[in-house]
């Protein structure tokens, strides 16, 4: 009776610590999961503001006159040269375009929400790349006392915010629901120097 | 049974611990990305900094164009500068590190000097000037001309000729004759009429010009430890420009000469003899205050954009003449203000 019993206590233990490794072997991997993606959101938003601080920085560079031709909240264009001094290719203004497609144009990701940005160089070399999970991006345009306007030649700052959400919905632990919250918003505001 | 449980702990202890490491790789690469950002930026305004400095200290040493200056620190990183090109167009490029992340800024620029705005009459009284004076502001024996002279003080036949004192309107021209008539001071020659106070359309901000023309003085006098028995402020073969800043006086025993530009920033009280020629510029809250027991002089303009002027002679005479001859004298002293930028790569 009491190697029965032995045996019902010891199986029952085990049974508590099979099911609790379980249960942390799940929450690991979602934890994991959850970290990765908040990494590779950091790391895409990142790389988003990179390009942008790049290129916004070169507005107007060797080029006179109003040097933005498109101030609209999902779409700029402005001339400005694009290769470094010394570099090859120096010397020819560039025209440049950036603006955001729609969700539909990012079908293979499974987040229904996210956008390609554009990014188009005198009209052909067209650069849309990954979505980097871009769901909104907005630009908006102050002037010299930092007030919004929408006259070209005023522009002397130009913000640009966007949000990024994982390309995959992490599912909630608890709910299994697909977990939305998770997203990072980046903003900068950049005074290109040659306008 | 013991033995199993504490392979289950084991177990489980590998487990976390894979877990733990797993999720600080992460973390610090989270941190590493951001740090990384903040890097970049850094590298950047370090960059752009040292080109600010550098385009500083070309203008006031010409010296610098055409040569490197490497391994200046500044906010814990370093950079690198590079100048070349003529004034024209000056190139300047800083190459920075911070951290061991590299950013580099091309800046081209163009020296732009001082532009020689003579002044518009023998005498300028700006608005706020005009403000202040007293009942009794110009007094005594005065000349003010603004016909023009030559460099030794002598009337140019048929040269042209500017208002004895300028001012900015109507207002202002009654205030002044009104003033002169009370103090019966007949000698205010120069274009239309006599007395000739005119209103003209000043566009120089005297004051901002004044704070360029002053930027690398010459001279300082910034303390009364600085006036001496005789002071000379520029001849005519060596031009200055003189920056009076303080309170100064030159008392009776004293004398004050010069040739140039001179700037005055505060209080200048001159009792004794004083004789200069070129353009005379006081600005901000200066007082300028003449109680003459000499003989006081100014050939060229004299642009009184401060708070208050005195003109008070009980011995001796003041004059204030017209001279584009002197005023010429003073345009190889204009130096470059500084450099417009014509681009900026960064």
């Amino acid at each position: 009776m009491n190697f029965i019993m032995d045996i019902m206590g010891s199986s029952l233990i085990a049974g508590i610590l099979f099911l609790l490794i379980l249960k942390l072997n799940l929450y690991s991997s979602n934890a994991n999961y959850y970290s990765d993606n908040e990494l590779r959101l950091q790391q895409n938003v990142k790389t988003l503001a990179e390009v942008m601080n790049y290129d916004l920085r070169k507005i107007g560079y060797k080029y006179d006159g109003t040097a933005i031709v498109t101030a609209e909240p999902t779409r700029i264009q402005f001339f400005a040269e694009m290769n470094a001094p010394g570099t090859y290719g120096h010397g020819t203004v560039d025209f440049v375009e950036y603006y955001l497609g729609d969700s539909t144009e990012a079908s293979a990701t499974a987040n229904q929400r996210d956008k390609v940005l554009y990014r188009i160089v005198n009209h052909t070399d067209t650069l849309g790349g990954p979505t980097l999970g871009l769901i909104d991006f907005r630009f908006s345009y102050l002037n010299s006392k930092g007030i919004t306007t929408s006259i070209l030649d005023s522009i002397k700052y130009v913000k640009a915010e966007f949000w990024v959400e994982p390309y995959e919905h992490v599912s909630n632990y608890l709910t299994n629901q697909p977990d939305s919250s998770q997203f990072t918003y980046w903003e900068l505001t950049i005074n290109p120097r040659n306008i | 049974m013991g033995k199993g449980l504490l392979i289950v702990a084991l177990g489980m202890s590998v487990i976390i611990s894979f877990f733990i490491l797993k999720l600080n790789a992460n973390s610090k690469e989270n941190l590493s990305t951001t740090i990384n950002m903040f890097e970049q930026t850094q590298a950047r305004l370090i960059a752009n900094s040292g080109v600010e400095v550098y385009l500083e200290r070309l203008k006031h040493d010409r010296s610098m164009m055409n040569k490197n200056f490497p391994n200046n620190n500044l906010f814990g990183g370093t950079y690198n500068i590079s100048i070349s090109g003529p004034d024209s167009l000056v190139q300047v490029t800083s190459r920075a590190t911070f951290m061991s992340v590299q950013h580099t800024t091309v800046v081209e620029a163009a020296a732009d000097k001082v532009p020689l705005y003579p002044g518009p009459g023998a005498m300028y009284l700006s608005t706020g000037t005009v403000a202040g004076l007293k009942k009794n502001a110009i007094n005594g024996s005065i000349e003010i001309n603004g016909n023009d002279h030559d460099i030794n003080g002598n009337l140019i036949g048929g040269g042209s000729s500017v208002p004895g004192i300028a001012v900015d309107g109507v207002t202002q021209k009654n205030s002044v004759i009104a003033m002169i008539t009370k103090n019966t001071i007949d000698q205010v020659l120069g274009s239309g009429g006599t007395p000739s106070v005119s209103v003209i359309n000043n566009q120089v901000d005297w004051a901002e010009y004044a704070k360029l023309v002053a930027d690398n003085p010459d001279i300082i006098i910034d303390t009364q430890e600085k006036v001496k028995t005789i002071n000379i402020w520029g001849t005519l073969n060596d031009p200055k420009v003189t920056f009076v800043n303080g309170d100064i006086k030159i008392n009776n025993s004293q004398a004050a000469s010069g040739c140039g530009i001179l700037v005055v920033n505060g209080s200048l009280e001159i009792n004794g003899n004083f004789n200069y020629k070129g353009l005379v510029i006081a600005f901000k809250n200066t007082i300028i205050d003449i109680k003459l027991n000499g003989n006081a002089q100014i050939l060229g303009s004299l642009v009184v954009a401060g708070t208050q002027i005195n003109v008070d002679v009980s011995s001796g005479n003041f004059k204030a003449f017209y001279s584009t001859e002197a005023l010429n004298l003073i345009q190889a002293l204009l130096v470059t203000k500084r450099f417009s930028i014509l681009s900026w790569w960064e």
